[in-house]
């Protein structure tokens, strides 16, 4: 494919980065402000993603119903979201509307953050905290990061609580603002069809008066506890079940070869627990995923099955683990993993939102710039020796357990000593 | 054997002759000119949109009957059908056929619609035809093992126990159940009882009754070559015969408004009402109206609902059909106490939609829908499934431009008589919470 990469770090100190793709039909665009939940002080939960919907809530030359209004002129699809590292903003239009486009999202970053604002959309957040809430899924999720990384700037609900919510002040967005959304902190990347000059120039101008600088983020160490939690709700008669334990972080060299891993032990379909829990009609998912961080990483597993056969399958899944370990991974599952995982990259790369994600990723987390050809190169790289290495510095075997439903917890507990034996490391 | 001798061209007319106003409708547009569409002996009709400058291809084939030909009474037939077909098909054990799936990269999706359902695949455009043969393996020559039905039926089980344990899920589900008339109220992936008391011979009979080309369609998007396509679809699907059982189509339930009471954080409100199908002359005018109620962040009921007063965080209303009839199906979800306000207001907003439309929410509307129609053509997925479900309800492809040039000539006018002859009231309403809305009580008591 004839796609060309560009980047430049504007006087401001704003850098932008772009992969142009001429046959495009679209362009997509983003502003990344590396900042997120793991940069908020227990007083501040929940403020990221709070200022990320209040950027959308009016500037100094704009109302909200003006930046709503305007967006859906250019037929933009368009959203933002905040994850632990991260707050974005992007949007994707047709190449004309890209001035446009890069308008409104520029202004939006400057946020007026009028108090009445503030107090209306607050009731709107405490609406999606509780949409969660009834949602057994993502209650467990939360649960789940909560203990296994307590104590820990990662052990927080993104959105916060409904209470640490009602005690935020627009003072406080205010000063967090001025301190997390400087030129150094932001990126602004362009995927598709892009008229790279043209944004260069836009963005140097709308983004001249910007504030100056970089910003420092706070890495903390962690070590997870070692836990077997039931968490009980009259409503849910299901059980689900997560299982955590290390893995790499995302600036690790076996950050990938983990992502490869999990895909061989815990894809959807076709992998070891898909034929050892799901395909049999034990268990209706059954999955392992590495949820990577800057600096660390959590092997994830996700669990849902009848409650009386929670401890059963929670064996069952961990006694494959216990074969990875064992007996490694063959060389026909590494074949397979590759072809699977490079058509998949091939087809989210033809849609320019797909590209700037991975674009994104690749820039703020190893500092670089991968085209799809070099993406599908690094991952066929991976072999049963990275994977080895993988196997050998981290354990599949669970350090937390969390479920959710009317299943016993000592039966949980039983499965993971009777498949690993007791913790060797019990912290207190 | 001359595998062309059983080809059938089908004009798809005029579509190369087309002329474009703008030159960015043209440039989306021209890559199209290569559609063919032909129709094999046995009624599979197979259409093939060549994209340039992608790597992967992706294909749709969609199967008519889908959850409304389950037998009555056990819903989730077709469902289990679908799923089974792929657990073991021609040469290969269930393992097998999913291993080399993953091999040839292939993502594979199947959707068990209430009309139809799809077996959709996207892989690197190399591996279109051994695709192509796993999926003729598993509809024309599946197994169907009986201890891969019970394992099915199990999985089923609990996944239809994960989805009643969603609000949101379970609120949609009993609102289209009582919306749409039989048989396509049922949830395609049926119910406990029904999944319960199926047999195997049920799903046997499904494939044997349903699994058949008449009316078929295969559409393909992306990376390949015409001609080699089709000789590989005269080799895989050429032999395939059989017809299809008639639909039978009954009456909508009585019970058209109830409240489900759960302990939950919010209420979750569920709303749908009739509205014209898609290929009725008014359709393009009923979208728009739709998209002026709920498409981008400046609709109506974004706006009116939870910019200017916080009621919820969810909230939208979108355009569903089958062959006979539309819906607008909404949702908004708020914390019980402003249930009462959120459901009358939600309503209005259905209701009013007409009243002082604007030229200014008519130009966003058509911008929105147009845009999302350019960038849908950017994903071969996309592409093919648009294709076969254009071929399904109107028995033709339509160009871009035709699409184009119907958005373009709505106006406020035109939109309120369209909204005229067709209003939006008349709701099928169902809630869940700790208690019932206000308009459901009183309905409960008269």
């Amino acid at each position: 494919m004839e796609f060309t990469f560009k980047t430049v770090e504007l006087d401001n100190g704003l850098r932008i980065i772009a992969e142009i793709n001429p046959h495009a039909r679209s362009v997509a665009l983003s502003y990344v402000v590396l900042t997120g939940a793991r940069d908020e002080s227990p007083e501040q939960y929940g403020l990221s993603h709070f200022l990320e919907h209040m950027a959308f809530k009016g500037t100094a030359r704009r109302t909200a119903e003006d930046i709503n209004r305007e967006f859906d002129e250019i037929g933009a699809l368009y959203n933002a979201y905040t994850s632990e590292e991260m707050t974005a903003f992007w949007a994707a239009v047709l190449p004309e509307y890209m001035e446009r486009a890069l308008d409104l999202l520029s202004d939006i970053l400057q946020p007026a953050l009028r108090t009445e604002d503030f107090e209306l959309e607050k009731e709107v957040i405490v609406e999606e905290i509780q949409m969660y809430r009834d949602q057994p899924t993502w209650m467990l999720f939360d649960r789940s990061i909560e203990t296994y990384f307590a104590g820990h700037p990662l052990g927080h609900s993104i959105l916060g609580t409904e209470e640490s919510l009602r005690a935020l002040s627009p003072q406080q967005m205010r000063q967090y603002h001025a301190d997390r959304y400087r030129t150094g902190n932001i990126l602004l990347a362009a995927a598709g069809n892009v008229d790279w000059d043209r944004l260069v120039e836009l963005a140097d101008r709308f983004t001249a008066s910007w504030p100056r600088g970089r910003v420092e983020r706070k890495m903390v160490p962690h070590r997870p506890p070692t836990v077997v939690r039931v968490l009980h709700d009259s409503r849910v008669e299901h059980a689900y079940v997560v299982a955590m334990s290390p893995a790499p972080g995302d600036r690790d060299e076996l950050g990938e070869p983990a992502d490869l891993l999990a895909t061989i032990v815990g894809h959807s379909s076709g992998s070891r627990l898909y034929y050892e829990l799901v395909e049999p009609g034990h268990a209706d998912s059954a999955e392992l995923e590495r949820h990577g961080f800057l600096d660390i990483g959590v092997f994830y597993t996700f669990l849902t099955c009848s409650a009386g056969a929670a401890a059963e399958n929670l064996a069952r899944l961990l006694q494959v683990y216990r074969q990875v370990h064992e007996g490694g991974i063959s060389a026909e599952e590494v074949d397979r993993a590759h072809r699977k995982v490079c058509s998949r990259i091939v087809l989210g790369s033809e849609i320019p939102s797909g590209r700037l994600s991975s674009l994104v990723h690749d820039w703020v987390y190893r500092g670089r710039y991968r085209d799809v050809d070099e993406l599908i190169r690094d991952v066929q790289n991976i072999d049963e020796k990275a994977l080895g290495q993988v196997l050998e510095r981290y354990s599949l075997r669970p350090q937390v357990v969390v479920a959710l439903g009317p299943v016993d917890e000592a039966g949980l507990r039983q499965a993971v000593e009777q498949v690993f034996g007791s913790a060797s490391v019990t912290q207190d | 054997m001359d595998s062309r001798g059983d080809v059938q061209s089908v004009s798809n007319a005029g579509y190369n002759r087309i002329r474009f106003s703008s030159s960015k409708v043209a440039r989306a547009v021209a890559d199209q000119e290569s559609t063919r569409i032909e129709q094999l002996k046995n009624g599979l009709t197979l259409i093939g949109q060549y994209v340039p400058g992608v790597r992967s291809v992706a294909f749709t084939l969609l199967l008519p009957g889908g959850s409304a030909l389950d037998p009555p009474g056990r819903w989730g037939v077709a469902n289990i059908a679908a799923e089974l077909v792929f657990r073991g098909a021609g040469e290969r054990d269930s393992r097998a056929l999913q291993n080399e799936l993953d091999r040839l990269g292939v993502v594979k999706s199947i959707t068990v619609g209430r009309e139809q359902t799809t077996f959709s695949g996207a892989t690197l455009g190399d591996n279109l035809e051994p695709a192509l043969e796993l999926y003729a393996d598993a509809l024309l020559r599946p197994h169907l093992a009986e201890e891969q039905f019970q394992a099915t039926r199990a999985l089923v089980l609990q996944e239809i126990q994960t989805m009643e344990e969603d609000p949101k899920s379970r609120v949609s589900i009993e609102l289209t159940w009582r919306h749409w008339p039989e048989p396509f109220g049922a949830p395609p992936i049926g119910t406990r009882e029904s999944v319960t008391s199926m047999t195997y011979d049920d799903v046997r009979a499904y494939w044997e009754g349903n699994y058949t080309p008449s009316d078929a369609i295969l559409a393909v998007a992306g990376h390949f070559e015409w001609s080699r396509l089709r000789d590989a679809v005269q080799r895989l699907f050429g032999e395939w015969h059989g017809d299809r059982p008639q639909l039978r189509i009954g009456k909508r339930r009585d019970d058209r408004r109830t409240h489900l009471r759960q302990e939950t954080s919010q209420t979750h409100l569920a709303i749908a009402c009739d509205t014209v199908p898609f290929d009725h002359p008014d359709y393009y005018g009923i979208r728009m109206a739709i998209a002026v109620l709920s498409s981008g962040a400046s609709s109506r009921l974004f706006t009116e609902l939870r910019e200017k007063r916080g009621l919820c965080y969810a909230v939208w209303a979108s355009y569903s059909f089958l062959r006979i009839t539309g819906a607008v199906f909404g949702y908004v979800g708020t914390v019980p106490q402003k249930a009462d306000e959120a459901l009358e207001l939600y309503l209005h907003q259905l209701r009013t939609v007409g009243d002082n439309l604007t030229d200014e929410e008519v130009e966003r509307a058509r911008a929105g829908i147009k845009s999302s129609l350019i960038m849908g053509q950017e994903s071969t997925s996309a592409r093919a499934q648009m294709a076969a479900g254009d071929w399904f309800y109107l028995g033709r492809v339509r160009p871009l431009e035709e699409i184009q040039r119907h958005l373009d000539e709505l106006s406020v006018q035109s939109i309120r008589e369209c909204l005229a002859r067709h209003p939006f009231e008349d709701f099928t309403i169902v809630s869940l919470g700790p208690e019932a809305p206000r308009l459901l009580r009183a309905e409960a008591t008269e």
